[in-house]
């Protein structure tokens, strides 16, 4: 018997509901990956359930709440360590004519190259926080979400500071949400 | 490295929409949705479909009866292929051609790239493409043949077990047949066509006229090269996985000239690259993988090891590299013989 036949057997049960659900999460992560798409990233967590490098516990996780922490993952890692991280491989070129692709994988993560991907990276994302600050230009109450999330401040601190009821304050939350979708829905770049 | 105060607040800012999207009501998303004009019915029929396929195909590669099946890690490696870049495609083709019948295989569904895309999409038997920067290809099968018609570019094909029905390219005059295998097809922008075999076999044969004029049949890490129904350079070994290294954002160059680099890096520029003319560039020689995805970077670390190299970025114009007077690229191989990196 096939080791994966559970996680098809989830795969295939994925009801319409549930083929919303991921997508819709898929589309709020996607401003921090560089998928393009949100099936991207849902299928790219569902592979990696079955190349077996996320392990899904199916005795104790329902198989759509691992996949939502999948795909969160993976927008986590996305932006710590960007493919350009193997892309830009130039520290394998050499002009004196001298081969290098024996060591052409491994020094594929040399420091100075490192440097200059993260800082590209972090351009990347000082884009993204900016667009999301100048979309929110005229509304004070969310920008000032966005300033207190970026300071790491909880949801009841938020709360306190911008003086607002529970309610109000997942109106903001939730203006942000879709503000967030429609600004990124082709991914970080769009 | 410790993540930065930006990351840190993007990672807190997505923490806390994930938290609303997962409290709000279902219906009440669907509101929203359909405020937005949103239909996502469309988009997950579309979901369930390729996940039908990739379900199914796992299945006909277990199969007993298969004659192909060549274990469970194939398998993972199509699912892996199948989920890596961008399987929307057929999405966003199904809505653009809205109110056709998705599992039609007789319907005609072309794939395109734009400069520096890459894209993975799941063709109506199952079988996968994954498309290199500026590749169009259409299926035109049948439900009794398996069919693509290869218009440009570079497409790394996974196909699926089906005896009944072979897969067949069609391509600048020739036609390419197989059964199951991986291989790379690469129409270059002159019209040369490169076949590169990663597993299984695939025949080859000229179709420009009715008599074949010739056929060769192509096993894992082999390559052939032609033009206009002429072998440029018949079947011979090559590193099949360094061919593909595009997959990974990656060019394998082998005592390639800087034109050549160049040609490789226009395939995924927007902005046209230019080589200034000067004789001295036939002196360099460059070994290495390069970076094709990030291509303001790569032309960086091109100005830093070629002394004297000079990029000139023009706002909307195309990107030029000279040499400055006096300079001669350090340690050069003069006169080695060049050699194509493909």
């Amino acid at each position: 018997m096939d080791k994966n036949s559970h996680i098809w057997a989830a795969i295939d049960g994925l009801s319409k509901s549930d083929l919303k659900q991921l997508y819709r999460v898929a589309r709020t992560l996607l401003f921090r990956t560089s998928f393009r798409d949100p099936q991207e990233l849902a299928h790219e967590a569902l592979a990696r359930a079955l190349a077996g490098t996320r392990q899904w516990p199916s005795q104790a996780v329902p198989f759509m709440a691992f996949a939502v922490m999948a795909m969160k993952s993976i927008a986590d890692a996305s932006r710590k360590s960007p493919e350009q991280a193997r892309t830009v491989t130039f520290d394998g070129f050499t002009a004196e004519g001298v081969s290098l692709s024996g060591s052409l994988w491994a020094s594929a993560t040399a420091s100075p190259e490192d440097a200059l991907i993260e800082s590209e990276c972090e351009a990347e994302r000082q884009m993204q926080l900016e667009k999301l600050r100048r979309h929110f230009e005229n509304d004070r109450q969310v920008r000032l979400l966005i300033e207190s999330l970026a300071n790491r401040k909880s949801s009841d601190d938020i709360r306190t500071e911008l003086q607002c009821t529970r309610g109000e304050y997942e109106a903001l939350r939730k203006r942000l949400r879709r503000a967030v979708v429609k600004l990124f829905r082709r991914g970080s770049r769009s | 490295m410790k993540p930065s105060k930006t990351y840190t607040a993007l990672a807190a800012i997505s923490r806390e929409i994930l938290a609303d999207l997962l409290e709000t009501p279902e219906e009440q998303l669907e509101e929203e949705e359909a405020a937005d004009g949103e239909d996502l019915d469309l988009v997950v029929d579309d979901m369930r479909a390729t996940l039908r396929a990739a379900v199914a195909a796992a299945h006909v590669e277990q199969s007993p009866q298969s004659s192909f099946d060549s274990g469970r890690s194939r398998v993972r490696r199509m699912l892996w292929v199948q989920a890596g870049v961008a399987i929307a495609a057929v999405a966003l083709l199904a809505i653009t051609v809205g109110g056709m019948v998705l599992h039609n295989e007789n319907r005609a569904v072309t794939y395109a790239t734009s400069t520096g895309e890459s894209r993975t999409v799941v063709l109506r038997d199952g079988s996968t493409a994954i498309l290199n920067s500026q590749t169009s290809l259409q299926w035109v099968g049948t439900n009794s043949e398996r069919r693509i018609q290869f218009d440009a570019g570079e497409a790394l094909f996974q196909v699926v077990p089906d005896r009944t029905r072979p897969f067949r390219v069609a391509i600048e005059g020739s036609e390419i047949r197989v059964l199951a295998t991986q291989f790379d097809v690469y129409r270059k922008s002159n019209g040369t066509v490169v076949v590169t075999v990663l597993e299984g076999s695939v025949s080859v044969l000229d179709s420009s006229s009715e008599a074949p004029s010739w056929s060769r049949t192509l096993t894992q890490n082999e390559q052939i090269e032609y033009s206009d129904g002429k072998l440029l350079l018949d079947v011979h070994s090559i590193k099949a996985t360094e061919v593909v290294a595009w997959r990974e954002g990656l060019f394998d160059l082998r005592d390639a000239t800087l034109s050549d680099a160049v040609e490789e890096l226009n395939r995924y520029s927007v902005r046209p690259i230019i080589l200034a003319p000067d004789a001295r560039w036939k002196d360099l020689r460059l070994n290495g993988a390069m970076g094709i995805r990030n291509i303001d970077a790569t032309l960086k670390s091109f100005e830093r090891i070629v002394p004297g190299l000079q990029v000139l970025r023009t706002p909307d114009g195309p990107i030029v590299l000279s040499l400055q007077d006096h300079s001669q690229p350090s340690g050069a191989t003069s006169h080695a013989e060049k050699r194509s990196p493909r």
